[in-house]
């Protein structure tokens, strides 16, 4: 995963993360308990896992996929890529 | 190659515009149009859009001088020729009337996913704008074919929402 922040200033911040650190069944088990508390909507272990499974899935079949690509009209940007 | 100043002379003679005219019409001079028109300058960059709506083209068929592709906005694939839904991107493009620009790619395999888990667009995208959008319907339409710009949203306060489907 790579998370790349741009300021209108020049300053670049890139962060690059392992897949394996961010989509395991540890961070499925955060998600799961951050959804539940922080939403209305009640998901499952099971169901977060499977969430994680596919995301890892879909990373492999989109190769270089742009999760997220956000340009503030202050000229910030910062893009999420898996 | 034609060039930016042949295309204004052009598209001119074409409206059957004289130079004078089109010089009171954007308040230059004369000799500012003549000068465009012999690419000896270029028109100033908050003249285009009124330049390309007088002429008739979008500021891109003026600027590129190719026409603008009438591409519909959505097409139905073919039974064999569709793909698999989970090679398939859903992209949201939000363009806020402040200036932000969001783009969201989701594979429509994710999707499925979070729609099976109870997920709705709001949890999906956070624009209230997408409130309303009933995702398994979109995700019904693309079952049966339809590829493009599924859906459009202008909300009052001047967000514009896509939401097309690859």
């Amino acid at each position: 995963m790579k998370i790349v922040v741009r300021e209108e200033s020049g300053k670049k911040i890139n962060i690059v993360l392992p897949t394996g650190m961010v989509l395991n069944r540890l961070t499925a088990w955060f998600a799961c308990k951050a959804i539940r508390k922080h939403s209305d909507l009640k998901i499952t272990r099971k169901q977060a896992l499977r969430f994680i499974k596919e995301l890892r899935r879909c990373k492999r079949r989109h190769r270089g996929w742009k999760l997220v690509e956000v340009e503030s009209s202050d000229g910030d940007y910062v893009e999420i890529k898996l | 190659m034609e060039t930016l100043g042949k295309r204004i002379a052009n598209l001119r003679r074409e409206k059957e515009l004289k130079q004078d005219d089109l010089a009171q019409m954007l308040d230059v001079s004369p000799q500012a149009v003549s000068k465009w028109e012999n690419d000896q300058t270029c028109p100033d960059i908050s003249l285009v859009p009124e330049l390309a709506k007088i002429l008739g083209v979008t500021v891109d068929e003026l600027l590129s001088g190719k026409e603008a592709l009438m591409e519909p906005a959505v097409k139905m694939v073919p039974v064999g020729e569709r793909k698999d839904i989970k090679d398939m991107m859903l992209r949201i493009i939000v363009d806020s009337s402040d200036g932000d620009k969001v783009r969201v790619n989701l594979p429509l395999g994710l999707v499925q996913v979070a729609l099976e888990m109870g997920m709705s667009m709001p949890q999906v995208s956070g624009n209230d704008a997408l409130k309303n959008i009933d995702l398994n319907q979109v995700l019904e339409m693309v079952r049966h074919g339809a590829v493009g710009n599924l859906v459009e949203v202008e909300s009052s306060d001047g967000d514009i929402v896509q939401i097309f489907v690859e």
